[in-house]
């Protein structure tokens, strides 16, 4: 899962090893802080994912190289913190899940196959036997009511 | 630079309705654009249009907004396992994609971490370790040749945690469920996997190749299977196919199995057999079951799952749970 995230957000670039590698030591670090009265555990990690290949994209972005990890900065992970957002993020989780199980079929197949399996346009429409415009028009659907339902981002990571 | 319309509706001191609507049709389009840049559908004239947009502190939000959108939807599709990419298609891409230096990195960071060797990494597999739970698109069924790829649901593997600590198990339990997920994960990568796992993979692997294969979904013929959904993908020059099926309830040892009939068009008499399986996992779970017809199918018009002693039948007296009948 997070190296599926890590790849939405930077592709095959070295950045998506980096992100996974942020994810991972943050998920290491704050083992103790999860609450699985809260969250569940994918919740959790998705949640740790999220902040770190955001902030990772944005020093990209920015051209700001990456902090060594001893010394990368924290985030806000206060229990209370914590907890607010892992049960925030399940809500979230679950809003996106329910907004792709509501898509039609094959708007569904193509949005699982992309933004999870990382195939291509073309291969998508050889699996499904569908054009490659019909293709792009499904993602682009499929994303846009996604992002419309879950596509806010969290208080503390705003500008 | 920023795009001309959106700094001007942005700057406007006196905001009026005509700025208004004009910074919303900006939001819009610039949603469209981020969209089409993450699915990666956009065009070049699309990004020398998002390319005029940059420079305003908008432009930067709306990104991150769609970004997290994707990433939660990532999130949403993908399995138990925290860093396999079990996509319920079969291929298991995203594990296999994992670069081995990056593996060696996380096994290191857990290590320095945790404050000591892991076991895993030490000596072998994980002693006692749920393979259902850590290697959600890894499990078999060796006695009669079906590869089961399931999704786990994360919390499941809590005896992979052995080996560590008794403080930090107790400081850290729950946790450590997705941690051994993780690790374990990572090293079942890293251990060759059986070789009907391979024969298997690789055969998931060609179908996804054959161009001639075809998607036709499943649909439930009787009422207890209504809440039950997939499809399957047929390829007639391989004679095998794969079926994704979700939400099929797991079948205790006493009561048998599952078996897959190929309707074949051009042949008399009863389908064709397809094998049989089973499945694991919760009533969400999703598994994707790979097969190749028993006898060579001329024209599949219809694949058809019924419910079996446990080595199967030669014949079935049905009845039909679930039909895929070819249009």
């Amino acid at each position: 899962m997070v190296w599926a995230m890590a790849r939405q957000a930077f592709g095959g670039s070295p950045a998506a090893e980096d992100a996974v590698q942020d994810v991972f030591i943050d998920l290491w670090k704050h083992a103790g802080r999860f609450d699985r009265n809260i969250a569940r555990s994918r919740a959790f990690v998705s949640t740790i994912a999220k902040r770190r290949i955001i902030d990772r994209y944005r020093s990209e972005r920015s051209g700001v190289k990456g902090t060594a990890l001893d010394s990368a900065p924290e985030i806000a992970w206060s229990q209370p913190v914590a907890s607010a957002l892992t049960a925030e993020d399940d809500q979230r989780i679950k809003a996106a899940a329910a907004a792709i199980e509501g898509l039609p079929e094959d708007q569904q197949t193509a949005i699982k196959l992309h933004i999870y399996n990382g195939l291509a346009h073309q291969a998508i429409a050889d699996r499904l036997n569908m054009p490659l415009g019909t293709v792009k028009s499904h993602l682009r659907r499929g994303l846009l009511k996604i992002r419309q339902l879950v596509g806010v981002l969290p208080a503390e990571v705003q500008p | 630079m920023m795009h001309p319309g959106l700094k001007a509706s942005m700057n406007s001191s006196e905001s009026n309705g005509s700025d208004l609507h004009s910074a919303a049709r900006h939001l819009d389009r610039l949603t469209e654009l981020f969209i089409a840049e993450q699915t990666g559908t956009a065009t070049d004239a699309e990004h020398g249009e998002l390319a005029s947009y940059s420079g305003a502190a908008l432009f930067e939000l709306e990104r991150e907004r769609t970004l997290e959108a994707a990433l939660t939807a990532v999130a949403a599709v993908g399995g138990g396992s925290m860093v396999n990419s079990s996509d319920g298609h079969g291929s298991g891409e995203g594990f296999a994609m994992l670069p081995a230096g990056l593996r060696a990195r996380l096994f290191a960071d857990a290590e320095r971490c945790l404050g000591q060797r892991l076991p895993e990494r030490a000596s072998g597999p994980i002693a006692g370790s749920s393979a259902s739970a850590v290697t959600p698109n890894a499990e078999l069924l060796t006695n009669r040749g079906a590869l089961r790829l399931e999704r786990a649901e994360g919390a499941g593997g809590a005896s992979g945690a052995s080996g560590r600590s008794a403080g930090r198990r107790r400081n850290a339990a729950p946790w450590l469920i997705a941690a051994a997920a993780s690790i374990a994960a990572v090293f079942a990568w890293v251990k060759p996997p059986a070789p009907i796992e391979s024969d298997s993979a690789r055969l998931i692997a060609k179908l996804a190749q054959a161009s001639d294969r075809k998607l036709i979904a499943f649909a439930a013929n009787v009422e207890d299977y209504k809440n039950v959904s997939g499809s399957v993908q047929w390829s007639p020059s391989m004679q095998s196919g794969t079926m994704t099926l979700k939400g099929l309830r797991p079948l205790a040892e006493s009561d048998g199995v599952y078996q897959l009939w190929i309707v074949d068009g051009n042949r008399q008499g009863p389908p064709v057999d397809g094998g049989v399986f089973t499945v694991a996992g919760g009533e969400n779970s999703e598994a994707v079951v790979p097969f190749t017809a028993r006898l060579q199918v001329g024209k599949a018009a219809a694949f058809a799952i019924t419910r079996e002693k446990a080595e199967g039948v030669v014949v079935s007296a049905g009845p039909l749970l679930l039909i895929a009948a070819a249009k």
